[in-house]
């Protein structure tokens, strides 16, 4: 069941991968055929071999031609290759039908025009030239097995990018198109990015898709790209344009063309088995002048703002029945062509009578920019929108035209309410009307100079700010700490008492030095005796009644506590036991030494960690 | 018992802070006899109608490096009066800054904008930033500065005496403060972004064509009018490339322009 279910996802993929392919194919078979004759070289010996191919583009269903027969040359079809490429996205295809030909005599001869029929329409070909030359003259056109640097100085001379505009004398603004194109002579070229180019005092546009095609240029044929925009100057005097740079990769062959089968038929694998270079071009045009014009001074109309090219202008408005002091959107067309980036918004003219905002450029497409502007009438007695005027310059007539707009007419009805009219008092006098009259100025300056304070000084800024913040951070950090000890000596018995176990030692061993003081033996051991033992109970966690020298291993198990110490601990334990029974052998040195004995053990337990 | 004396030291701490923040926050204040003696001199320049004088005056105040709202409100008075509309918006927005609650402030620059030739219709912010710069706009940099410091006291405190007490209301209290203190945090920075980083001015010119490049023969793109507040973008010697508030984008010569 499952391998069923696998077989049946793997038809319905073809399916669709076929169709896809199809959908692709549609666009470039859409597309006009070309037809054009190229060889492989120019200039050969007699007897060696030139490969011709008759290239279809567009197309890769044209069956192979019959060349027609050549005095001096033998001809012999090879046969058909296609290819499909893709610049910047654009698809396109061809097919060439390739054929063997074989110079017997020396001499020029010309191969083409060829000319055929093909679902009833004729296509000719240019015609090309072939030089043969005898033995040993020929010059050496290509190698295939070349070095890379050798082989950069072939494609350099096959590959050449070239610069043109549709004007040399231009205005300020005016648009003008150029034409950046790359030739390629017999190269196979991937990867051909946009042209850059260098355009000082110049706003282009940005290129638009590449067209491809086939041109035959010094009696050869090149494949080129073309690439179209338009450019505005926006300096006046002689400004250059280009160089136009290209970047692409040419690839190329390591192994000889007339191999097996003599065709190009291992090439499209040559990628895949490591015998293609990708050589990475950068190829410039040359620069070109242009001179750009200033404005004529003469007839300059008052409406120009700068627009250049041939415009025309539409004006409509709404309402055209309306209340005093309603708005009205007044919108301005203007259609045609030329740089829309300079059109500004057409000038009303007579506006008496009138409020006016601002115009705001709505939409530009690339023939038409829409202006609309609100204007209010603010008088009953107005029977017309004021006139629209715009003004250009031609650049094709040389010549300053301006576009005047149609009376329209209005109907304007008294307002419902009363307008309270605001006058600046500082402009206009009192006006003895009907309607009330609200005066409006500034209000006076004031008489306080208010907080000083230095220019630039924030308080976040402030030394003594930030420092209350920090503390109060601190603080709080403190008052943290300080909890979670206190929780800590709450809820964990054995912290607490070790902490207490030093504190306890200390006054307990201070009673002992009194009774040392005193000379009185007896209370000085039970005094030790009941300070080692809270003391380690303390420490240890342990009942402190249950301290006594036997303990003492079992803690050296448990807390692998030094052999030393253990021992002084021991030690002090059994004068303590043998001052119960035979005091008179205890002396002051001997009590001193276990007082001595008891300091050492108690700090070095109370820097041991376990 | 416990919680008593807790109380006791929280109440000791807010007068402690209360004091010392007193003590700080008026250390920014400055009284300056000479600088109070040229605003009143200003003053009777500007009574007795001698605007330019009471300019200029009002400008050597702000030149010895002191400012207040009251100097800005001043001198934007003194350029409205002599027809200096563009100029006189840049000193009510100077002032409003200091004084964003002063009514007479925001009367001014609202008849002044009303006088410019400007109708340019502002692009939509993402509603939450409207709303933010709209509170912000209430209160100065420092005031806000005032208010973050405080909540964030607040909320130290509640949560040390939560700690302490572990009183469960104080807790609430203290997660409450933390909130403000988020929302607080954010209006500060709008604010700061307004005050410090971003580039605003305004054109004082009475028309200047914005172009698409820092040249005079290059393309002009729109014209600004006098009032009009901008943002600068860029700069290129004497040109400005500046943002109108409707999105458009222009350089225009640096002296039509005077940042805020």
């Amino acid at each position: 069941m499952k391998n069923k279910n696998f077989k049946y996802y793997d038809i319905r993929l073809v399916v669709w991968t076929m169709a896809f392919i199809c959908l692709l194919a549609v666009p470039i078979f859409a597309k006009d055929m070309t037809f054009g004759v190229s060889l492989d070289r120019d200039h050969v010996e007699v007897g060696d071999m030139v490969q011709a191919g008759l290239v279809f583009e567009n197309t890769q269903s044209v069956p192979a031609l019959q060349l027609p027969e050549i005095p001096g040359l033998k001809t012999q079809y090879i046969g058909p290759s296609t290819q499909m490429t893709n610049v910047n996205g654009q698809m396109s295809s061809s097919v060439t039908h390739r054929y063997r030909i074989v110079p017997m005599q020396t001499g020029t001869f010309t191969l083409g025009p060829f000319s055929f029929s093909y679902n009833n329409d004729n296509y000719s070909s240019a015609a090309v030239d072939l030089v043969v030359m005898d033995r040993g003259q020929a010059p050496l056109q290509s190698s295939t097995n070349s070095s890379p640097a050798r082989q950069n100085d072939d494609i350099d001379g096959r590959m050449f990018v070239t610069l043109s505009s549709q004007k040399t004398k231009v205005y300020i603004n005016e648009p003008f198109e150029i034409t950046v194109k790359m030739y390629i002579n017999q190269l196979s070229v991937r990867g051909i990015d946009y042209p850059i180019v260098n355009a000082q005092g110049l706003v282009l546009e940005p290129f638009g898709q590449p067209r491809q095609y086939r041109e035959q240029l010094a009696g050869k044929l090149h494949d080129v790209v073309e690439f179209k925009t338009i450019a505005y100057a926006s300096q006046q005097g002689d400004l250059t344009l280009g160089p136009a740079k290209m970047n692409a990769k040419v690839i190329t062959r390591q192994k000889e063309r007339s191999g097996f089968l003599g065709s190009d038929f291992f090439d499209d694998f040559g990628d895949m088995f490591g015998r293609a270079n990708i050589i990475p071009m950068n190829v410039s045009s040359p620069e070109l002048s242009l001179n750009v014009l200033p404005f004529p001074d003469k007839d300059k109309p008052k409406e120009f703002s700068g627009a250049v090219g041939s415009f025309k202008l539409e004006v409509s408005a709404a309402p055209l029945e309306l209340k005093a002091g309603d708005p009205i959107t007044l919108k301005m067309t203007i259609n045609g062509s030329g740089n829309f980036d300079s059109v500004q918004s057409p000038v009303l003219s007579s506006l008496s009578g009138f409020k006016t905002y601002n115009s705001e450029a709505q939409e530009t497409t690339d023939n038409a920019k829409v202006f609309e502007q609100v204007i209010i009438p603010q008088k009953t007695d107005i029977k017309n929108l004021p006139t629209v005027k715009f003004g250009f310059f031609d650049p094709q007539q040389q010549a300053y035209r301006t576009e005047t707009s149609q009376p329209i007419g209005l109907k304007v009805l008294p307002s419902d309410e009363k307008v309270a009219v605001i006058i600046d008092t500082a402009k206009q006098a009192p006006t003895n009307t009907s309607t009330r009259v609200l005066g409006q100025d500034i209000i006076y300056i004031k008489e306080n100079i208010g907080k000083l304070r230095p220019r630039g000084a924030f308080l976040y800024k402030d030394k003594k700010f930030r420092i209350l913040n920090i503390f109060w951070l601190f603080l709080f950090l403190a008052a943290y700490f300080f909890q979670l000890r206190k929780e800590r000596l709450t809820h964990d018995i054995g912290y607490a008492r070790k902490l207490r176990a030093p504190k306890v030692a200390r006054i307990k061993i201070q009673k002992a030095k009194q009774y040392l003081a005193q000379n009185r033996t007896e209370l000085f051991y039970e005094q030790i005796f009941k300070t080692l033992q809270e003391y380690l109970g303390h420490r240890f966690n342990r009942p402190s009644a249950g301290m006594t020298a036997e303990v003492i291993e079992e803690l050296i198990d448990a807390h692998g506590l030094d052999h030393q110490v253990a021992e002084k601990l021991k030690d002090c334990f059994t004068q303590c036991d043998m001052a119960r029974y035979a005091t008179a052998d205890l002396d002051q040195n001997k009590m001193r030494n276990t007082l001595f004995m008891l300091e050492q053990a108690i700090d070095y337990l109370e820097t041991f960690k376990k | 018992m416990m919680a008593k004396k807790i109380f006791k030291y929280v109440i000791i701490l807010l007068g402690c802070a209360g004091i010392l923040s007193s003590f700080v926050y008026s250390a920014g204040a400055q009284s300056d006899s000479q600088a109070q003696a040229l605003f009143y001199k200003a003053n009777e320049s500007f009574q007795q109608g001698n605007y330019e004088q009471s300019e200029k005056i009002y400008q050597e105040i702000l030149a010895a490096g002191l400012h207040s709202g009251s100097i800005y409100y001043n001198l934007g008075n003194a350029f409205f009066k002599q027809g200096q509309l563009g100029r006189a918006i840049v000193n009510y927005e100077r002032a409003q800054r200091l004084l964003p609650q002063d009514s007479d402030v925001q009367a001014n620059l609202q008849y002044a904008l009303s006088l410019c030739n400007n109708s340019v219709v502002p692009l939509k912010q993402f509603w939450l930033i409207s709303i933010l710069k709209s509170i912000a706009r209430h209160l100065p940099l420092d005031s806000w500065t005032m208010l973050l410091s405080g909540v964030y006291f607040l909320v130290l405190l509640f949560l040390a005496w939560f700690m302490l007490s572990k009183i469960i209301v104080l807790k609430k209290i203290a997660i409450s403060l933390s909130c403000l203190l988020v929302l607080v945090s954010c209006l500060w920075l709008v604010k700061f972004q307004q005050i410090r980083l971003d580039k605003k001015a305004i054109i004082i010119v009475s028309e200047i064509d914005s172009r698409f490049a820092p040249a005079e023969d290059a393309v002009v793109h729109f014209k600004a009018y006098e009032g009009a507040s901008i943002d600068i973008i860029d700069q290129n010697n004497a040109w400005v490339r500046i943002k109108t508030p409707d999105g458009k984008i222009g350089w225009v010569p640096e002296s039509a322009i005077e940042k805020l």
